[in-house]
This record gives structure tokens, sequence and C-alpha cells, in this order.
């Protein structure tokens, strides 16, 4: 018989890996002695289960098996006015649109290696562990959850938003607070070349290129706010993709 | 203190098991396996108790899950062949209608056929025996793969030269209709002194190199010469070994109760890019249409939103969907199995 499976969105299964083993006295308050344990299957018996040899719980197990109960925990901190939304393992911010020096690395001949002014439109930005994604926004204003976004023009991001890090470092925390070193790692690097493979991510002839060419020539908001495509995608379902994509990793 | 060492080690209950399977609410199964009833997929035995089943079994609620299991497992096996080539798996599940991870419509559950990927996937060269087939008549061989053509369209997610030829198109040839606009485009394009510089580039794929090594017409083969005339020319067993798989072919594609259309089969139906196939036949091992389909399932890939799906099929489950689902579905398996045939004969395995 071949077996067909029906799968419902969001099940999930768990297997059995470990177990925490708690020792107290009979006065509950005082002390516990805590040891984590691994499942074997029992030599004897493979069918069943046992419990294996366990080791004390340390420091950092507590605050591992703590950080994975308390995922829901909400963020503490003080909440910057840039920031859109927040999550255990995710921050959203935008930025807005500015001419800034801007800094190239690149073997389009057109390029090369340069820096000067210009414009930038309005970016959102979404950071995850392991990776950050950046957007446009076609208006300079705070967006809210269903506002458009459209493809970030900046070379060095892939179809979707993600930023390839390549040599930048990231920040390590994934907090509110570390936003401006991720503006810093985004604005102050070198970019290098394009990484779409849409051949749509700006409506200008030439593609990125084109835009970053004209931008250096001379610095145009206007220019730069017309050059933006569509993603097809508002706040709300681009942070619900990534938030998807984030927990499949 | 006692050191932990010292203590005896509990063993598990027996009751404990050792695996949660997290059931979110949904509204898949219910509608699934009253649709399955309705269409009398889930038989009286089905609903039967086992022989000494434990009375905890018998009195419980139905399990509406284990019957669309048992249902549509009992139906998918019954319509398996013994397959050389082809290994296909099946399953249901609940997918986000706009091929990301927003907007789930849990009315909507989609059929999804999968390759199973413990076996190599079915790669041919066709260029050795179409060839034979074309010096032994003109015409022979093109016609031949015109039976291939027109079977590999309901197939689900065939990699073929058809395929490629669509894949040029949208990667490399774009609206221009000669080579040299092409070239002279991209050579503006990528700010190249001349045409030369393009070509070396290596990135651009002309027609002409496309089709350096193969007829044109392997791309968009005709039925050139007719059934009476290759009768007539068969010399050999092969020849008529091949003009009977093409027969069988031609009688099942052309019988009334063959009614699937091409766009009712493969992964298209879903809006996110399938990276795999059923199978992939080229002209020659390393070709031009190996390098096309190669960078179209890479570009899929590198996208990141894709599916790994051959054939996806969307449904509200009702009765009628379901055996329209199971009709359609028979019949791309009857097909697979004649297009096995006929591919055994004309395809060198690579």
């Amino acid at each position: 018989m071949k077996t067909v499976a029906i799968i419902a969105a969001g099940d999930t299964t768990l297997t059995l890996r470990g177990a925490l083993l708690m020792y107290q006295a009979d006065n509950h308050g005082g002390p516990i002695y805590a040891t984590t344990h691994g499942i074997e299957i029992d030599a004897n018996n493979p069918a069943r289960r046992v419990i294996g040899p366990g080791v004390p719980m340390t420091k950092a197990d507590l605050a591992e098996f703590a950080a994975r109960v308390s995922v829901k925990t909400a963020y503490a901190g003080f909440v910057p006015e840039n920031l859109l939304y927040t999550a255990p393992n995710m921050i959203a911010w935008w930025t807005p649109a500015a001419v800034r020096t801007t800094w190239f690395k690149s073997n389009y001949p057109e390029i090369g290696t340069t820096h000067g002014p210009a414009a930038h439109p309005a970016l959102v930005f979404v950071a995850v562990p392991g990776s950050w994604y950046v957007f446009a926004l076609r208006d300079s204003a705070r967006p809210g959850p269903t506002t458009p976004l459209y493809h970030s023009p900046h070379f060095n991001v892939w179809d979707g938003g993600r930023i390839c890090t390549g040599n930048v470092d990231l920040p390590e925390a994934l907090a509110a607070s570390a936003i401006p070193a991720y503006e810093d790692a985004f604005f102050r690097s070198h970019f290098t070349h394009s990484n779409r493979q849409t051949p749509h991510a700006v409506k200008t002839k030439g593609g990125t290129k084109a835009v970053w060419v004209s931008q250096l020539a001379k610095p145009d908001p206007d220019a730069m706010r017309s050059a933006l495509a569509s993603t097809k995608e508002d706040l709300q379902s681009a942070i619900a993709r990534i938030t998807q994509s984030n927990s499949n990793q | 203190m006692m050191g932990p060492g010292l203590l005896a080690m509990p063993t598990l209950h027996a009751g404990i098991p050792s695996a949660v399977r997290l059931r979110e609410p949904n509204s898949l199964v219910a509608p699934l396996a009253i649709a399955l009833l309705q269409a009398n997929q889930i038989t009286a035995a089905m609903l039967k108790s086992r022989p000494n089943a434990p009375l905890v079994e018998v009195f419980a609620e139905p399990d509406e899950r284990a019957l669309a299991v048992a249902a549509l497992s009992t139906w998918w096996t019954s319509i398996q062949y013994c397959s050389k080539f082809f290994s296909w798996g099946l399953h249901v599940q609940q997918l986000p209608e706009d091929g990301y991870h927003r907007h789930l419509d849990e009315s909507t559950i989609w059929f999804c056929m999968t390759r199973n990927t413990d076996i190599q996937m079915p790669r041919f060269a066709l260029e050795p025996r179409i060839t034979a087939l074309e010096q032994h008549l003109a015409g022979f061989g093109q016609t031949v793969l015109a039976v291939l053509f027109d079977a590999t369209m309901y197939l689900p997610n065939a990699l073929d030269p058809w395929r490629a030829v669509s894949a040029a198109q949208w990667m490399h040839w774009h609206d221009f209709q000669t080579d040299e606009e092409l070239l002279e485009d991209q050579r503006e394009e990528r700010g190249y002194e001349t045409i030369q510089q393009v070509i070396d580039d290596g990135d651009i794929l002309t027609r002409a190199e496309f089709y350096g090594d193969m007829p044109r017409w392997v791309t968009s083969p005709a039925r050139v010469v007719s059934r009476g005339e290759i009768v007539a020319a068969a010399s050999n067993s092969f020849h008529h070994d091949v003009i009977a798989a093409c027969d069988a072919i031609a009688v099942l594609v052309n019988g009334p109760e063959f009614t699937i259309r091409p766009h009712e089969v493969g992964a298209h139906n879903y809006p996110a890019d399938s990276v795999d196939g059923c199978m992939v036949l080229l002209w020659r091992d390393n070709d031009q249409i190996s390098r096309v389909l190669d960078d179209e399932l890479n570009m899929h890939g590198e996208a990141g939103d894709y599916i790994e799906f051959i054939d996806v099929q969307r449904m509200v489950p009702s009765s009628a969907a379901i055996k329209k689902y199971q009709s359609r579905t028979r019949q791309v398996m009857q097909l697979a199995q004649l297009t096995e045939r006929l591919l055994e004969l004309i395809g060198e395995p690579i």
C-alpha cells in the first residue's frame, strides 16, 4: 500500500529528546537539584526507551530552557519611534528618504570604486537571526501594516529583499538598540553588484545599475522615487513571510 | 550530599509517547473525509472495527484523518503500475494561495505529487535513436518525437526540449527575433564595443548556439510522414516496437475517455516555481537543452520561494472534485506507463 499523507498547516511533530529530572526535599521551597538527560533505546528491549545518564543542570542549560519557555516574551526596553514591529526573533524599522554618501566597489565599468551623494528612498529593514531584509517605500512616512512595499534598488539585495551580507559584520544583538548598528552596516558598506533575478526590480531602463549611475551623477530623490517597482507585498505580508521563512530554518 | 550517579535511574512509563504530533485545529480533514465518503471512496470495510478491537476503539468517534488517509491510499495504490522509470508520491496539504506564506484559504486543499527522490531522476538522450530512425526514413524520427512531445505535455513537469526552448526564450531571447538583434542589444546594455566581446562573455545563449548540435525540428517536431509510410518502411523489430508504442499512446490520448488538457497537469497551477520534474529529456548529454534547464531551475531555486512538487492541483473538497481529480490522475498514470514504453525504445538512459 502506498500511503497518501495529509498535512495540515501548522502540524508539527515533536520527538522525545530529553528529560529534566528534579530532586527536592519534602519541604517545598527548599533546595532543588536538577539534572538533564537524553532519551535512549533500551538495550534489552529496542521498542522501549529509557532516560539515559544525566548531568547536573548548568546555568547555561537553565538559561536556554528559560529562553525556549519564554519565546513569546515581549520586548523589554525603550521603543524608538522608527521601530515598526518586534517579536522575540525579529525587529522591523523604517528610515526616511535621504541623500546619503554612498560607497561602491563594483565591477561595473560605469560605477567602479567610487563614492558620492545619492538619493535613497525611505526604507524598511527587517532583521532576524542570521539574515536581514530591506524594502523601499514610495512615501517617506512611517508605514502601517498595509503599506505597499517596493523593491529596494540597492545592490547586494536578493529577490525577496534579503540583504547579501558578504563580509559585513552584523550586530550580535537582535534588539531595537541595535538599529543604528544595522543602518551603519548597510549604508556604510560598499555596494558591489546586483543580486537580482527579477528583471523589474526598478522601472528604470538599464536596471539598478542605471539608477545608481544616474544618482551618482546627480542625486535626484524624485527620480529615485519614480524608479521604484512594487514587490506586490505589503508590510504585514512581508513580515509574515520572513517570520515563516525564519522559523523553517 | 548524595551524588546523582548513585540514584536509581527511572525508566519511561509505557504510556509516555516517543513523539507528539501537534495538530493545529484546521478545516482540512473533515471536508476531505466527507467528500471522499460522498465519492464512495470510504468503504464500509474502512468503517468497520478490526477483529478483536479494544472497546475503546469500537466506541471511539470515527477518525476522519485516518479514514481519509485509508481512502486516498487505497485509490492511489490502485492506479499504480509496475513502473520502470517514474516513481511518484502523493500527499494532500494546505498551501498559501499566493505561493508565499500568507493568505491561507482554509476551504482549499492541494493535491501534491512529488518525485520519489530515493531513485535517480529518469534522464534520456534522444539523439542516437531518433537519428537512427531518421536515417532509415526521413521524417520517421521527427514524427515519433512529435508523438513523444504530445505525450509529455500531459506528464507532470517534464524537463524536455520543449520546456527548454520556452525557457531560453524567456531567459535569453526575449522578444528579439534574430541573434543579431539580441547581441546588439546586449552589447549596448553591457557597454561593450563589439559583438565579439558579448559572445566572449559567454553569458548569452544565441539561437545559433542553442541549435548548434541539433536540428531545429527537435523543439517543434511535426508528423511529417504518415503512419502508412512509416509502417511500409519498417524493416526490423525496433521499428515495429516504436510504431506499436506510438500507436498505444495515440489510442489513449485520442480515445473518448481521455479528457484531460495539458494545463491540468504539472506544478504551474501553483503560484511558485517548481524545481523538480518527472524526467529529463535531452538531445545529447550535457547539451544546450541541459544548460538552459539547469539555469532555469537554479534561477527558481535562488529566488527562494519555490516548490518541489511535480504536480499541484487545487481543490475545494466535494464529491465531484474528488472524482474529477481521480479521473485526471488515472489518465496521467496510464499515459505515463505508455510513455515509459516509448522512452525505453527511443531514449538512451544517461
